[in-house]
């Protein structure tokens, strides 16, 4: 077994060398990872083929619509045909055949394909794993490598890479894809992790060279240790948080502010500062595939993880810990009154609302028919295209518009550069109950009405 | 409309020729060996239920007196005047609409020119509104967390119904929320309960009809105080707790309201539901929450198709009709004075204690509807036990005891038919049904039914199985909350056809009224010194207790 940093020291065969080659690199799938890649891989100067369930990725597009520069990009290189979308076809052989039919001596350098980048999460709904594998060990080019991405249970795509024939089989986690960023995050990746079926094999992904060089850190392993490291690193993002809010509530007990604890913590070396945000949880689909991919490995290895288990516990209560205050607030007798909520989306600056406290919020408040007018930015779409029909959601378009009409302010998650109008807030001084502990120390000192956060308060 | 009044029924000529009959010395083992075809014709079945009566000490003539019996005594007419809603309680004057709760919403049913379905319909709505509430986390107690507990402070009907459904239906739970029962006055239940519970998640049902059950409301105003000594921990107002963790179910919308249950949290019964039969109205609440309300709409449904069977099936294919005249036949005819229920499925554990407040407290009577004192005799003691737990504890009384007892055998044919996973509770259960009949052999034939010599021995005395114990088999397809209702209804059914061939009252109680006086007055001796002016026995325990209390 093969263990190395491939950060600094990447050493691949001297006779296969890194060009801006016009080989086509191959990508099956409609995720934004598919699609991140595509426009990365196109910007490093390679010809892209890209096969996709056509409406899943206008879908998937059209959510993502507040990555801009990928969004640009994206519309550039397809205009340039250097990205060229392909309808993902019922079976792997059409797929294999389109590429491939022609034989070796007849095809010219850029018709031929660098590697198949299989996106999982996209393509299990159209081909089963029997059937995409039985073609590809049936292709004439068995030495053209095959990567795969996606979040499965543990060893899972070890399993994969066993079942294909062919040598160069490899596996890159997105842990380094960021939203809000995902072009320049995939561009210089924080860390940069690579499965390989084969030891030492990856002068056979010359594509990738850049980005790897690029990477603030690098590492290279056989694929069930990435898969086992990339589960362990986003569950153990996934406990700092779920444990940082726990100590909230008894920050509220103690009446401490558990703001200023995350930060005095971050001061410790052997901490670090990153995940300790409490708030009221985590959302997006990452960390909670993760999680739920850890449960089915734990279930299937009859291991019990106690850990995990309150780490999505505690996830899933927090979602909720804002709406009890704001019970707590008014003993419970909130009916039919008016809030106000500021954010939708699963962090800030994001436009996607999958897993966030929008959802078992709303549904709670209007379960006592509370009238919700929710400023939520990016992530308007989404809640409009979901909620459409709920008479008691408004989507608002300014933060302050409809202030003098509500109870309460809720804040979900609002962006680090849209700051905060104290003077507006202080017309009304309604009580903020702040989910995302975005209000500093200093704001909620200036505050006239009441301000109730996680793990802190006025 | 008024119950039309007997003549004396010993004076009818088939209850005299079933005096005769009784005489015989009846042989189950002569029965068979006799006639072979018995099971066929002693046998009914309706819906998802299977009653195999061939077992019982009867042949054609029995069978025929005791439907004559029934048809001279008007038994057709006193089912048509229960389901019509007529004066059937006549000391109480009411009548008893249990059959109303399960009527579907299209039903019309006129009771002193109002029709009581849209009635019955909003009230299973109020139940479909609060137990989805409850359901998804909607309702919340005093800190805002969702319920997770629901306590059922009930007894009597008010407990047992709701108790053994929502055991037999457990299979079918798809909430997380648990649902609890208490029901004794000593407060032992709930103390063991309020050790473990969260009070902040933690909803009470008070259920008592009418609302002044000292049993109920003791543990009610203790299950109060628990919530009053968290909740002002942590800010919690009265109102609030009153409000967040209380729902009141009774017929008294006054004393609900004295006793703090906010308007929107009481649910109503009527007078014309006895407390025993009242599982199908909103005490049936714990149900609904713990399998919602579709599964037990299906509950209602069962019953009503056994309620249609009742009305319109003839007698000798009447399963609630067969099923009352056997137990009239066993304990007025052949004097046998004890009865017992043995489900061989442990999902139906509580339905003995259930069908012990049943039949026991429907039919433990002795004066007729006028008030004439009867001279047969009427309800048998009734109890029971899961077979297979039976077998260890009093089956050697029924095999070789000097008393006569008739039995119930009720076990589900098919169970953990989708649990491919687990072929070993199939085989469980297939052992269950094999002892289920077993057992019925040997009770029926004695020692004619064991080959086993080492078993079963002529010379030995000890080891004789005398037999010729009457026993039903009832067999049902799956238990599902369809079935449950056809078989709850089905014994409901049974306690009024015995009533109505004993010509006494099934739908009121009077004897559980003496004691409950009697204990006031003791509980307020209690606090005395003496003398306390009861006899001396009562005399001389009270002194006991307050020495040493």
């Amino acid at each position: 077994m093969s263990v190395h940093s491939i950060s600094t020291n990447f050493n691949y065969d001297d006779k296969v060398s890194y060009s801006k080659t016009s080989e086509v690199c191959v990508i099956i799938g409609h995720d934004i990872e598919a699609m991140t890649s595509a426009v990365v891989l196109a910007s490093l100067g390679h010809r892209v083929h890209l096969y996709a369930d056509k409406k899943a990725l206008e879908q998937q597009r059209q959510q993502y619509g507040f990555e801009h520069h990928l969004q640009a990009l994206w519309q550039l290189y397809r205009q340039q045909r250097q990205i060229i979308t392909y309808t993902l076809p019922h079976s792997a052989d059409s797929l294999i055949h389109n590429e491939e039919s022609l034989k070796d001596e007849e095809r010219s350098d850029d018709q031929r394909v660098a590697f198949y980048w299989l996106f999982l999460d996209s393509i299990k709904t159209v081909w089963a794993d029997s059937d995409w594998i039985n073609g590809f060990n049936h292709s004439q080019q068995q030495s053209c490598p095959i990567i795969m991405s996606g979040i499965e249970p543990l060893g899972h795509i070890a399993q994969l890479a066993q079942r294909l024939r062919r040598t160069w089989v490899y596996y890159v986690p997105f842990v380094f894809l960021q939203d809000g960023e995902a072009y320049s995050s995939m561009l210089t990746p924080s860390l940069w992790l690579l499965g390989e079926k084969t030891p030492n094999s990856i002068q056979h992904l010359p594509a990738l060279q850049p980005l790897i060089a690029h990477a603030r850190a690098a590492h290279c392993n056989d694929i069930a240790t990435i898969e086992f490291a990339r589960s362990t690193i986003m569950a153990m993002l996934a406990t700092r948080v779920s444990f940082m809010n726990e100590m909230s509530r008894l920050a509220d007990a103690q009446q401490v502010d558990i703001q200023v604890v995350s930060q005095i913590m971050g001061l410790d070396e052997r901490v670090g500062g990153s995940y300790l945000k409490a708030g009221w949880g985590f959302g997006g689909n990452t960390l909670p595939t993760e999680l739920s991919k850890l449960q089915e490995s734990s279930a299937k290895n009859s291991v019990a993880m106690p850990l995990l288990q309150s780490v999505m516990h505690i996830n899933d209560d927090q979602k909720e810990l804002i709406f009890r205050k704001f019970w707590q607030y008014f003993d419970g007798f909130i009916d039919h009154k008016t809030v106000l909520i500021w954010g939708g989306s699963y962090k800030a600056d994001s436009g996607r609302t999958a897993g966030s406290a929008i959802h078992p919020l709303l549904d709670l408040l209007w379960s006592y028919n509370i009238r919700t007018l929710v400023y939520s930015g990016k992530a308007c779409a989404e809640l409009a295209e979901r909620y459409g029909s709920q008479d008691l959601l408004q989507l608002i378009d300014s933060p302050y518009k409809s202030i003098k009409q509500a109870q309460a302010l809720f804040i979900i998650s609002i962006s680090a550069y849209q700051p905060v109008d104290m003077a507006q807030l202080n017309q009304q001084a309604i009580p903020i109950f702040d989910a995302q502990n975005a209000l500093n120390r200093s704001q909620i000192n200036a505050l006239v009405g009441d301000y109730v956060g996680i793990g802190r308060a006025k | 409309m008024f119950l039309k009044p007997h003549n004396n029924v010993t004076d009818v000529k088939c209850w005299q020729q079933l005096e005769c009959l009784a005489l015989q010395p009846w042989s189950l083992a002569a029965l068979f060996a006799q006639d072979k075809t018995r099971t066929q014709r002693f046998s009914a079945e309706q819906g998802a239920l299977y009653l195999d009566y061939s077992k019982q000490c009867i042949d054609d003539n029995v069978l025929a007196n005791l439907l004559s019996l029934a048809k001279s005594l008007g038994l057709s007419e006193r089912i048509d005047e229960l389901l019509q809603g007529a004066m059937v309680n006549t000391s109480e004057q009411r009548a008893a609409l249990h059959t109303a709760l399960r009527l579907p919403a299209t039903a019309t049913l006129q009771v002193e020119g109002q029709d009581i379905v849209d009635d019955v319909h909003h009230s299973l709505m109020q139940v479909e509104r609060l137990s989805q509430r409850i359901r998804r986390g909607r309702w919340r107690g005093f800190s805002g967390k969702a319920i997770t507990d629901v306590v059922n402070i009930g007894v009597g009907g008010s407990d047992l119904g709701p108790l053994m459904a929502t055991t037999a239906l457990d299979e079918w739970a798809d909430t997380a929320v648990v649902v609890h029962f208490v029901s004794n006055m000593d407060g032992s239940q709930l103390d063991n309960l309020l050790k473990r519970l969260n009070a902040e998640s933690t909803l009470f049902i008070i259920s008592s009809k009418s609302f002044g059950t000292v049993d109920t409301l003791s543990n009610a105003k203790s299950a109060l105080l628990w919530l009053l000594t968290t909740a002002k921990n942590r800010a919690g107002t009265e109102e609030s707790v009153l409000r967040r963790h209380f729902i009141g179910i009774s017929a008294n919308s006054e004393k609900m309201r004295a006793w703090g249950i906010h308007p929107e949290h009481q649910l109503q019964l009527w007078d014309w539901v006895g407390g025993r039969f009242s599982l199908w109205s909103a005490i049936g609440l714990a149900i609904a929450i713990r399998i919602g309300m579709p599964q037990f709409r299906e509950l209602l449904a069962g019953a009503h198709s056994m309620d249609m069977h009742f009305a319109t099936a003839d007698f000798v294919h009447n399963l609630p009709v067969l099923l009352g005249l056997l137990a009239v036949w066993n304990s007025t005819f052949l004097h046998i004075h004890a009865h017992t229920v043995l489900p061989y499925d442990g999902r139906l554990g509580y339905l003995p204690s259930y069908l012990t407040q049943l039949e026991m407290e429907s039919n433990g009577k002795s004066v007729t509807h006028e008030g004439v004192q009867v001279n047969y005799d009427t309800c048998p003691i009734l109890w029971g036990e899961v077979g297979s737990n039976a077998q260890h504890a009093f089956y050697q009384l029924l095999h070789q005891g000097t008393q006569h007892v008739s039995c119930d055998f009720i076990a589900c044919v098919r169970h953990y038919n989708d649990d491919v996973q687990n072929a070993s509770l199939q085989q469980q259960h297939e052992l269950s049904l094999a002892n289920c009949l077993a057992q019925s052999r040997v009770l029926a034939f004695g020692n004619a039914a064991i080959t086993d010599t080492a078993v079963a021995c002529e010379t030995d005395k000890y080891k004789h199985y005398r037999g010729n114990q009457p026993s039903t088999t009832i067999l049902i397809d799956e238990l599902t909350p369809h079935s449950l209702g056809e078989l709850v209804a089905l014994y409901e059914h049974k306690v009024y056809v015995m009533a109505s061939i004993w010509d006494i009252n099934p739908f009121d109680q009077w004897g559980v009224e003496m004691g409950k006086e009697m204990a006031e007055s003791v509980h307020q001796s209690l606090q005395q010194e003496a003398p306390y002016g009861f006899d001396s026995s009562t005399n001389q325990l009270l002194t006991r207790i307050k020495q040493l209390s």
